[in-house]
């Protein structure tokens, strides 16, 4: 057994120097990277703790197409145009690529603002099989009491592992929040270094699958690249576990007697139908978010064909303020009609 | 909690100091029921409700055990003896095929019923209980006839089940090749040990260096075979071949490793199994204990070579069918072990003709039968019988190899994994390993935790995890 003790010794003392070349050259950086690889749960942690300062208070979930200011972000510009007779506090929990797994992670810490409304996006890019940004480190807000409920829950085939529910709390304790922010960092750093490029076995995000568009690069061509069928031309059965997630995301707040929307967030339908096979009955079929919805007592506002191509400023279904306004003029009615509702206020 | 995990190690970490430190070697019992609960804790990781489910099939299999035994009257052992078996394939055929069998009930049922919808059942599969399963039905039938005494303790068979290391991907362990060994406390000797590590550390490499990188292209290239030419579809299928072979051959070393840390020992599961000769050789290489199983059980059980040459092949046909189906709930999965059915049977046919004789044919032969070995995976791999056909079709049409990133990285990683798996023999790797000095080798495995710390994908689970 002494050989076993040397290897256990040897082992033990490579990592202990291995850990402290990497903390001495990188801590700074690694912390700084790891605190911008969580910023998603960082920015929502502080939108959730701020004190609510006026009453309705709408919370909005949603991923970047709803982020920004109010010419390009139309809870932003609904805010703007109720202000006067529903003096309405929109309250944005919203990052890139977040979705309906990060949704029902939220779900539980937003219903403890006691909002009037919850409105959450649902973005038909988003649902193309397994997410662009695994989001399940949104877990560590779930409110305690959420987390047994989430332990049954299939967020992912399977569920949100315990374990990962459990050691992602951890993101909760100041003092191991630093050490976990740099090994993501640092994790980070080396799967993004220079030299995956050059052997070219870098995993990007964008490209695998998604729907490209060229608006944006001047040449306003709708390009579906590899896989239509993964990016919008996705089908999306009812079955799946996210369309599950959709269900429990929703119930949780009518459960507590909260008014929930989900939108359908626009995407370029005229476009879609120039440059490929689009159909209107087609698409609602091939995402059955209204059914999922209403069953688990929500109101869902299909929004998927309101904007014309001309009102996107990207390939990311991001709106223009021309794109913006509309969704301002489709939603206003919706909103006042919601939050004119005796639960609603 | 994947192996290749943070939380993996610490949770591997407590329980080999709990085992070992806290635990004295002379309690026995406390050290299983510790090994039981680390599990059961592991297992929960998952899903907590699956726990109920290996809890329950543990049960069923354990009470029914004495009453499978020849000292019982042979109608009860009969009753018991199917009770087990529906029960815990009951479970498998619930959660396995529920929504296949629906499915295809309903499509028959087309013109019948309306050409209705199917109900929809979202039936999660709880994580291992293909391998579980298989262990109490072959507990069972072993007991059955004769060849196992039943077990009288519960946290001894509570534990053969779900022993950590090998309860979600196998190898699918015999109650007797486990069981005996929990009679008494291992000897734990520094060899075994350095062994188990050189095993672990080897397991990680194949996973996070070799299967890993090899999936990010076939990945790529399966998704949608259209844009590339055949050389990039043909390198996919060849880079598939040796991804899957090291993804869950490099399960295998981890959990045999992790077991060997208890001084506990589990079967091997592959013999370098693209060195195989024949299609009859290869499943006596790939997945051994699987092999093995089907054939004592199903084959066997069938009538095996017993009732002539005609019911023979049937029942080799049958057997892979199965064997097919047990990998998944899926039309291309059956295709599969028919596939592989067919190639058993036509050897069979061929009889010595197609033995080699020499050294060139038998590498010819290892050729011949790598190849339809891969046409095979093609079947496995992709997510239907058209996704499937779309591959072969591609790999039929003329076009020219179109520059994919990665590409050179996939083709030398393979022919580094091919010239492993050629030359050297499957022990010679950790048994070289555990020469070299223990400083040395203690300072390798650190850089195998720090290159599944840094490099290893979360979201890369096994590919077997699946089954």
């Amino acid at each position: 057994m002494k050989r076993v003790w040397i290897v256990t010794l040897s082992c033990g003392l490579t990592l202990l120097v291995a850990a402290s070349v990497a903390i001495g050259w990188y801590w700074q950086g690694g912390v700084a990277a790891g605190r911008h690889a969580y910023r998603d749960l960082l920015e929502v942690r502080e939108t959730l703790e701020r004190p609510v300062t006026r009453r309705p208070v709408v919370v909005w979930l949603g991923d970047s197409t709803i982020m920004g200011k109010a010419k390009v972000s139309y809870p932003r510009r609904l805010e703007e145009r109720l202000r006067g007779t529903l003096d309405v506090e929109n309250r944005i929990v919203a990052t890139g690529g977040l979705h309906f797994e990060s949704y029902f992670c939220l779900m539980g810490a937003v219903l403890t603002l006691k909002p009037d409304a919850v409105v959450v996006i649902a973005n038909p890019t988003q649902f193309r099989g397994p997410a662009i940004r695994p989001s399940s480190h949104l877990c560590a807000l779930m409110p305690r009491d959420h987390l047994p409920g989430a332990m049954w829950r299939a967020l992912r085939p399977g569920g949100v592992p315990l374990s990962t529910l459990l050691s992602l709390r951890l993101l909760g304790v100041p003092g191991v929040r630093d050490p976990l922010f740099f090994l993501t960092g640092l994790r980070r750093a080396i799967q993004s270094a220079l030299v995956w490029d050059w052997l070219g076995t870098k995993a990007t995000e964008e490209g695998k699958g998604l729907l490209v568009w060229g608006g944006d690069r001047g040449d306003a061509r709708l390009a579906i690249v590899d896989s239509w069928r993964n990016g919008l031309g996705s089908q999306v059965r009812a079955d799946e576990p996210v369309m599950e997630t959709v269900r429990a995301t929703v119930r949780m707040a009518a459960r507590r007697g909260v008014p929930i929307i989900v939108i359908g967030h626009p995407v370029p339908y005229d476009r879609l139908r120039a440059e490929a096979a689009y159909d209107p009955a087609d698409f609602r079929r091939r995402f059955p978010f209204r059914e999922a919805v209403e069953q688990a007592g929500g109101l869902f506002v299909d929004l998927h064909d309101a904007v014309a191509e001309s009102g996107f400023r990207d390939r990311w279904v991001h709106l223009n303020a021309q794109g913006t306004e509309r969704m301002a003029t489709l939603l206003e009615p919706v909103m006042r009609r919601v939050l004119a509702r005796p639960e609603g206020g | 909690m994947l192996f290749s995990s943070l939380e993996f190690l610490v949770f591997l970490g407590v329980v080999l100091v709990g085992y070992h430190l806290v635990i004295p070697s002379r309690r026995w019992g406390a050290r299983k029921t510790f090994l039981l609960c680390a599990s059961y804790v592991f297992y929960m990781a998952w899903h907590p409700v699956f726990a109920l489910i290996l809890l329950g099939s543990s049960l069923l299999g354990f009470v029914l055990g004495p009453a499978l035994a020849p000292e019982w009257p042979a109608r009860g052992r009969r009753i018991a003896l199917v009770v087990s078996l529906v029960g815990n394939l009951g479970a498998l055929g619930f959660f396995k095929y529920g929504e296949f069998v629906t499915a295809n009930v309903y499509w028959l049922l087309g013109p019948a019923i309306g050409y209705r919808p199917p109900p929809v059942w979202s039936i999660a599969l709880p994580i291992g209980i293909s391998f579980y399963v298989f262990e109490v039905v072959s507990y069972s039938l072993d007991v059955y006839r004769g060849v196992l005494r039943p077990c009288r303790s519960f946290l001894d068979f509570a534990l053969f089940l779900a022993f950590f290391p090998h309860v979600l991907c196998g190898p699918i362990v015999r109650a007797g090749q486990l069981l005996p060994q929990f009679v008494r406390p291992p000897r734990l000797e520094g060899a075994g040990v350095e062994t188990a590590l050189a095993r672990i550390g080897i397991g990680f490499v194949k996973k996070v260096l070799f299967a890993d990188t090899l999936g990010a292209y076939v990945d790529l290239v399966f998704a949608n075979p259209s844009p590339y030419g055949p050389g990039n579809v043909l390198l996919a299928v060849y880079a598939y071949a040796y991804q899957i072979y090291f993804d869950f051959s490099g399960y295998t070393d981890i959990a045999i490793g992790l077991a060997g840390l208890f001084g506990l020992g589990l079967p091997e599961n592959f013999d370098r199994p693209y060195m195989a000769t024949s299609p009859r050789d290869f499943w006596r290489r790939w997945h051994v204990t699987l092999s093995a199983w089907l054939r004592d059980y199903v084959y066997v059980s069938l009538g095996g070579n017993r009732r002539g040459p005609g019911r023979t092949q049937v029942n080799l046909l049958l057997t892979m069918l199965l064997g097919g189906l047990w990998h998944g709930a899926g039309w291309h999965f059956v295709a599969w072990g028919g596939y592989h059915g067919i190639l058993l049977v036509l050897e069979r046919m061929l009889g010595k003709r197609v033995e080699p004789r020499g050294v060139v044919t038998a590498w010819l032969a290892r050729l011949v039968t790598f190849h339809l070995v891969c046409a095979g995976w093609v079947l496995f791999r992709a997510e239907s019988l058209a996704d499937a056909w779309l591959v072969f079709a591609r790999l039929a049409s003329p076009g020219q190899f179109v520059p994919v990133p990665g590409a050179g990285v996939v083709a030398a990683l393979l022919a580094i994994a091919i010239a492993t798996h050629s030359l050297l023999a499957a022990t010679t790797t950790w048994r070289t390993l555990v020469r070299i000095p223990p400083w040395c080798q203690g300072m390798g495995y650190a850089a195998v935790i720090i290159l599944c710390l840094l490099l290893a994908q979360q979201q890369a689970p096994f590919i077997y995890f699946q089954f």
